[in-house]
């Protein structure tokens, strides 16, 4: 299991943070009969097992994403999901033996083992999708996720040694809950460009966990846009297990009203010679509130590897608060490992310049603040492709829109 | 309360018990109370602390203590028994560290909390009196609870109260020794006090409560602890350091700590800094098995400013879990870490911050660097600092490195002829420099030699 | 014969790559050799080789000082012996003082003057150098121009008294009157007994300290060895002819 945080060092070990829990009206034992109808053998097993752990502990009491008011509505059996592009892939309902074993190795906590489980045991959306030599898709694995009624989804994604893959996860649900496991397993000298957008309704309560394992010479490049919803928890972890691997990830956020973003981001390196970057944006503006954890996590061993992380957060409004807990451990001295973090507002400076060139402070202000993302949405464009930037640049700017003015 | 006084009572005490009682009791807190001759408040308020101990939790977070024994410890050792204890029952390694650095012997006993006699005591009392001239007060804590009653009862633990935190509340039973410095308004002193000065034979130093209230516009700098290594019987160090600095003034309080290698050492040390005041937090942290140290700085007051500067060394059998907190509720505050740690042969420096903007702080300015040095592959390094930011009008960054010299660096050394370790030696004193620095000059030399013995023991 | 180099050859310890191919060179006592060579032909590389930096491995060949072979010691005792090389691109060692630098080194070759004269001789070779005596507080390379990293070389290669010193490019990226302070500062710092080895891009260097030898130097190896007219040709008609000459 992919833990969140090792406790012990040789005869040393650390006090476990302690994580209080609490009861919620949920899904339970019907609502996993139903699925488990539809589920093959191996799908069940997983459904069972996962449900076991699930139905074990409460919901975690969150100080600042806090679950008080998740009221879920009624599961259905299928959600609203399209999936558009690669050509083996067939439903998560239909899992073989040797698909949950590779689901059971890649096993992780995401922002916490409830959700895991509860996305692994209820399910109404997912697949497996695999890559292999013999099909380089050129065009990208497109998942949207759509409608009105809860999406619990957990994808298996495998690549086959020496592919490129794109694949772009779009949330557009327009329910209060929408959960998700993504795993993704990248043989050696594989690439994967991954595109997470989180347009969820702005009342959602909004998760996303994944896990990905990179194997030698694998790369990971991956854009994680989250830009509404009312309580939103993505968390990525990257694990660099084979020599020089290399995960990059960017993350862009904009939260407004009284949304609350708890975004965690993992880089675990275990093999020599791996490489990593962890760098994020964010902007807030209403009275929203967002932490921001990048964790670089760095093994005895894994000799010559480089990793650094690097968060932004720019508070627009005079309500919005932001945290930053950038976290290194590392337990190799033969690396490179940093960090850095800033929170601030935007440069009256800058504001002032702009006006004098005929800018009112607003268009001036929104001219800073897209500023920021742009690099990131032209890395986007180049990563993923032209057609996929156009809509997200959209998106972001609609998004920024509603931010500005909301002093 | 001098040491000649402490003698003659010690005398007629001494058909009693030779121990103190051992465990955490209210027994024993009433002990201690009568025998220092407490006023009754301050026994009411040990009462109240032990209360708080035994309902509060464990803190939730850092190093585990179950290697403590609690009901074998002593938590007072009475003065008399101290200085009948043998100069063969201190520890080899001990002994032969003071050989190293070159301690007088007579130093060395006091230091090793077997000597009755010790030569600061004159040092001790001809400053007292210079002090005294220009309104300053220096004593032992003990001796502030009787004679300054009224500032003590108003300031002792009220910058950390017992129940803060479960060490907080022990030490707020079981307190004993440490230093109480009154600085008037307006008054600069213009030598470093040092605790040193006062080696008091109270208790090994396990429970020291330090106390400085620095008035209005007035100065002050103090230095804790001693680079040599301190011998603890019951290996449990709860120390606590409380720091009023009002508005303009200026306290800068620094500690070199260097407990044997078994103490459990857990501290808490906080100032709370009015406007335009300053506060400097100069650690240097080099001993002990497990340490917790996270010294905080609340800035209260509108402008007001505080440092930390920190070294932390971990290495063969030492869990190092120390940082620094800031709490910025006031606007135009603004305040500076610079945090340095260096792990090797096992060791595991981890540093824990917090650093919080409150809403009202605008205008306010935070910066953090944390540095850590990893000498080998067999230790481990971890920065996990919290940044809590409630207002857009602040600036804050922090950034933290981790990682080892560079073979450039040691290489260019060795072609100015300087060996393989004279060369680490080098780059490890410089990096420990601009903390190094901020001591007096002679713990700024123990520094370095400390620092210079434990790589020798470690790399060599 | 000071130093001896003969078919010297060695690798990239990490890479495996093949950078010297059979160096040949002598010094003797108190002479000057000018070693040039094209960019990228890797006389940096042969100096450090020379001073032992662990980066490269000797596959072939050997390096004798004095008669001894030094090609198993360690970089420090190369120096403790008396070889000494200025860097190109000096490292920045933050928290360490130059003045504090240059202390330690002094102690550990074994010249040791004893605290106040030893400050006052660091002072001295400072003003004579052109170097301010503030850098001297300052910690090492940190916020030196180059200009300044070449002076505070040139003082540590004044002040340890090496038999023999490798000069990495002490010219390069220096204006006509810097250029001229540092050779002056060098021709002042060198004793008679002293060799230096002035690894040197372009002439100019030449003619303030003539040297006895110029080797032109690439691909490894020394292509060609001549007196101070080398240096003219070179510098009149660029390394082409000369390597020509040699292939063809």
């Amino acid at each position: 299991m992919e833990k969140a945080l090792s406790l012990s060092h040789g005869e040393f070990t650390l006090v476990e943070p302690h994580v209080s829990r609490m009861t919620l009206a949920s899904y339970g034992k019907r609502e996993l009969k139903q699925m488990l109808r539809i589920s093959s053998k191996d799908a069940g097993k997983l459904r069972s097992s996962s449900y076991l752990e699930y139905a074990g502990k409460g919901f975690p009491k969150w100080k600042r994403a806090s679950l008080d008011s998740l009221k879920l509505p009624t599961l259905d059996m299928e959600a609203f999901v399209r999936t558009e592009g690669g050509t083996d892939f067939r439903s998560m309902n239909s899992i073989t033996s040797e698909d949950l074993s590779i689901i059971n190795k890649l096993s992780f906590e995401g922002s916490d083992r409830k959700f895991v489980t509860m996305a692994d045991a209820f399910f109404n959306a997912g697949s497996v999708i695999t890559v292999g030599s013999t099909d380089r898709t050129a065009a990208p694995i497109v998942i949207t996720v759509e409608g009105d009624t809860p999406t619990i989804m957990s994808n298996l994604f495998v690549l086959d040694k020496q592919v490129e893959v794109t694949v772009v996860i779009r949330n557009k649900t327009g329910s209060v809950f929408s959960l998700m496991n993504n795993r993704f397993f990248v043989d050696e000298g594989s690439s994967l460009n991954l595109l997470f957008i989180n347009e969820a309704d702005a009342d959602a309560f909004v998760l996303s966990n994944s896990y990905c394992l990179l194997s030698a010479n694998a790369q990971l490049n991956m854009f994680d846009l989250n830009l509404s919803g009312k309580v939103v928890v993505p968390s990525h972890v990257s694990r660099l297990g084979g020599d020089s691997a290399v995960s990059n990830n960017w993350a862009l956020y904009s939260a407004a009203g009284s949304s609350v973003f708890d975004l965690s981001y993992r880089l675990r390196h275990s093999a020599r010679k791996t490489r990593g970057i962890i760098d994020g944006i964010g902007v807030l503006g209403g009275s929203a509130k967002s932490v921001f954890r990048g964790a670089i996590d760095i093994d005895k061993g894994a000799k010559g590897s480089s990793s650094s992380e690097h968060s932004d957060a720019l508070l627009v409004s005079g309500k919005a608060v932001s945290d930053a807990i950038p976290t290194l451990s590392v337990k190799e001295n033969d690396v490179e490992a940093s960090h850095a973090a800033t929170v601030g507002s935007i440069d009256q400076d800058t504001v002032y310049y702009l006006q004098n060139r005929g800018l009112t402070q607003e268009e001036a202000e929104r001219l800073i603040v897209s500023g920021k993302f742009d690099p990131l949405i032209e890395k986007i464009g180049e990563v993923i492709g032209g057609g996929i930037d156009g809509g997200v640049r959209v998106a972001i700017i609609e998004q920024l829109g509603t931010l500005s003015g909301s002093n | 309360m001098n040491r000649t006084t402490t003698r003659q009572t010690s005398s007629r005490s001494l058909s009693s018990s030779r121990d103190g009682s051992r465990g955490f009791s209210e027994r024993v807190v009433r002990e201690i109370s009568e025998y220092k001759k407490e006023p009754r408040w301050m026994l009411e308020k040990r009462l109240k602390s032990l209360e708080l101990y035994q309902s509060l939790d464990d803190p939730g977070f850092g190093v585990t203590t179950d290697s403590l024994n609690i009901n074998t410890i002593v938590p007072y050792l009475r003065p008399e028994v101290q200085a009948a204890r043998n100069w063969e029952d201190v520890p080899e390694e001990i002994r032969s560290t003071f050989d190293k650095l070159g301690i007088p012997e007579a130093e060395r006993k006091a230091l090793a909390g077997v000597g009755a006699q010790y030569d600061s005591e004159i040092v001790y009392q001809s400053i007292k009196r210079e002090l005294e001239s220009i309104g300053v007060v220096f004593l032992d804590m003990e001796s502030a609870v009787r004679e300054y009653p009224e500032i003590v009862k108003r300031y002792f633990m009220r910058a950390i109260t017992p129940s803060d935190h479960k060490y907080a509340a022990l030490h707020g039973a079981f307190w004993s020794g440490g230093s109480f410095v009154y600085v008037p308004e307006g008054v600069s002193v213009p030598l470093p006090l040092q605790a040193y000065f006062r080696m008091s034979m109270e208790g090994s130093g396990q429970f020291e409560h330090t106390l400085i209230i620095a008035e209005k516009g007035s100065s002050v700098e103090f230095v804790e602890g001693c680079s040599a290594p301190r011998f603890n019987e019951i290996n449990l160090h709860v120390g606590m350091v409380e720091l009023f600095v009002r508005d303009g003034a200026r306290v800068k309080y620094s500690t070199i700590q260097n407990w044997s290698k078994n103490t459990l050492n857990l501290n808490s040390k906080r100032a709370i800094v009015g406007e335009d005041g300053t506060v400097e937090w100069v650690s240097g942290s080099l001993g002990s098995n497990k340490t917790m140290l996270y010294p905080a700085s609340l800035l209260v007051g509108e402008g007001a400013k505080s440092e930390h500067l920190a070294i932390t060394y971990a290495g063969k059998g030492q869990h190092m879990d120390t940082g620094a907190k800031v709490f910025h509720m006031a606007p135009g505050t603004s305040s500076v870490i610079d945090a340095r740690s260096i792990s090797i042969n096992g060791g595991w420096a981890f540093y824990r911050g917090k650093l919080h903007i409150a809403s009202n702080a605008k205008g306010s300015k935070a910066n953090v660097k944390c540095t850590a040095l990893m000498m080998d592959d067999n230790s481990r390094s971890d920065t996990v600092p919290v940044i809590e930011v409630k207002t857009r009008d602040a600036d804050v960054g922090h950034e933290a490195r981790i990682g080892r010299i560079s073979d450039d660096q040691i290489y260019y050394l060795t072609t100015r002829g300087l060996s393989e370790d004279q060369a680490k030696a080098l780059i490890v004193k410089g990096f420990a420099e601009p903390i190094s620095k901020e001591f007096p000059l002679e713990y700024a030399v123990e520094l370095n030699r400390l620092l210079n013995l434990e790589l020798e023991g470690a790399i060599g | 014969m000071l130093l001896i180099v003969s078919g010297l050859r060695a690798q990239n310890r990490e890479s495996g790559q093949e950078i010297l191919n059979g160096v040949d060179l002598t010094v003797r006592k108190g002479e000057i050799h000018a070693i040039m060579g094209p960019n990228g032909s890797g006389k940096s590389t042969l100096a450090n080789v020379i001073m032992g930096n662990p980066k490269y491995r000797v596959t072939g060949g050997d390096v004798l000082f004095q008669g001894e072979s030094i090609v198993e010691l360690t970089t420090d005792q190369r120096v403790k012996k008396g070889l000494f090389m200025t860097f190109q691109h000096p490292f920045e060692i933050t928290g360490v003082r130059l003045r504090s630098l240059i202390m330690a080194s002094l102690d550990a070759v074994g010249r040791r003057f004893g605290v106040s004269n030893s400050i006052k001789k660091i002072d001295e070779i400072a003003d004579s150098s052109g170097l301010e005596r503030r850098f001297l507080d300052r910690y090492v390379n940190v916020g030196f121009s180059g200009g300044e990293k070449k002076r505070s070389e040139v003082i540590q290669f004044g002040l340890l008294r090496p038999k023999v010193a490798i000069l990495d490019e002490i010219d390069s990226g220096l204006d006509i009157d810097s250029l001229r302070k540092i050779a002056d500062a060098l021709k002042s710092l060198k004793e008679e007994d002293m060799s230096l080895i002035l690894i040197t891009h372009y002439q100019r260097l030449l003619d303030y300290l003539v040297p006895d030898y110029v080797h032109v130097y690439d691909s490894g190896r020394v292509i060609r060895t001549g007196g101070p007219e080398l240096a003219m040709v070179v510098e009149k008609q660029g390394y082409s002819p000369v390597l020509e000459h040699v292939r063809g």
